[in-house]
């Protein structure tokens, strides 16, 4: 049994990287819920179980601060501006992972439980990017603008229209990861609430809207023109479904 | 100063049994991480094995914090199934 509701909150206060002001709200939590103490003790255990496990050789020390010492700069720089020393590490731990694994592509298959996954990855993501602040890469309102900032950055287009006049005012656009691919997210704010519309390419053919929640927000999810779109939001269902009718008009 | 007294302090020593265990341990651990789609893994290994921070994670697999966040979630908890589900397996063919 977990709880559902600290989980993104319960990941990184176990990992130290909430602030303060979190780390403290968390701990409140703690004090009146019985599922996150014993999450938190299984997660110190699977934490100590694969450190002791010794998977691999960890190289030696002093390389390992030389690499360290190459990386903080970078951490501070955008992530356009990637050094190849990034791209060594990440190799580098793609190889580690094991040297067992043999990278093993599962095709997936639409079926409703990975509806249901992604749909709980992407509510995720739209809790977090309100949680730390990162809503839009381009904030603006003209719908050129979105259009031009997305152009370059993914293999697609994605639709960025203004509906203002409808009650769903286009605010930008950031890029994302879901489900391990980059997908657009346009972002409008609608009834005094704010709306990530999820936009990724498809093979599959035009779907119905299907809806659903998750934490208190809700979704809706539609195919149409091998494009997917997932919209997600704290506003009524209905809403997100008055904004389905117009992106697809 | 007083004398390290090996007596009163023993060292835990390695037999072959626990040998064997702790490789038994580390085996069923690697077929639970080779189960996880490689992205789950690549943040699992950075965070518990390389220690990288939220920042360090989204920098080398150039996604954002929130979405790593969300990833080590949904990869521990896939991890700890893997081990759960193998660990049954094994306690069948043990009888």
């Amino acid at each position: 049994m977990r709880c559902d509701f600290a989980d993104s909150l319960l990941q990184g206060y176990f990992d130290g990287e909430l602030s303060t002001a979190s780390a403290a709200e968390f701990e409140h939590h703690l004090q009146h819920c019985v599922h996150c103490p014993v999450e938190l003790v299984d997660m110190d255990l699977l934490s100590e179980r694969l450190q002791l496990a010794q998977l691999y050789e960890s190289a030696p020390a002093s390389l390992r601060k030389k690499i360290r010492a190459n990386l903080r700069p970078v951490v501070a720089a955008t992530a356009m501006s990637q050094p190849r020393l990034w791209h060594w590490l990440a190799a580098a731990a793609a190889l580690l992972l094991l040297v067992v694994a043999g990278w093993r592509v599962n095709s997936m298959l639409r079926t409703d439980d990975y509806q249901a996954e992604l749909a709980e990855e992407i509510v995720d993501a739209h809790v977090l990017s309100l949680q730390s602040g990162h809503l839009t890469g381009i904030s603006s309102n003209d719908e050129q603008v979105v259009k031009g900032w997305f152009k370059g950055r993914l293999k697609f287009a994605p639709p960025a229209r203004d509906f203002a006049n409808e009650g769903f005012a286009l605010q930008g656009g950031r890029l994302d990861v879901v489900d391990e691919r980059s997908v657009a997210v346009v972002v409008y704010t609608g009834t005094g609430h704010l709306i990530n519309v999820f936009v990724w390419p498809t093979q599959g053919r035009d779907t119905s809207p299907q809806v659903g929640s998750r934490h208190g927000y809700q979704w809706v999810d539609w195919r149409k023109g091998r494009i997917e779109f997932c919209a997600v939001s704290d506003a009524p269902t209905s809403d997100l479904q008055q904004l389905h009718r117009l992106l697809t008009n | 100063m007083v004398e390290f007294d090996e007596e009163l302090h023993p060292q835990p020593v390695a037999t072959p049994e626990s040998i064997a265990i702790a490789d038994e341990d580390r085996e069923r651990l690697s077929r639970a991480l080779e189960s996880l789609p490689p992205r789950f893994r690549e943040i699992l290994v950075l965070r518990e094995l390389e220690g990288c921070s939220y920042k360090e994670i989204a920098a080398i697999t150039s996604i954002p914090i929130g979405t790593v966040m969300s990833s080590l979630s949904r990869a521990r908890r896939q991890l700890c199934s893997a081990l759960t589900s193998s660990g049954h397996k094994e306690a069948v063919r043990e009888v």
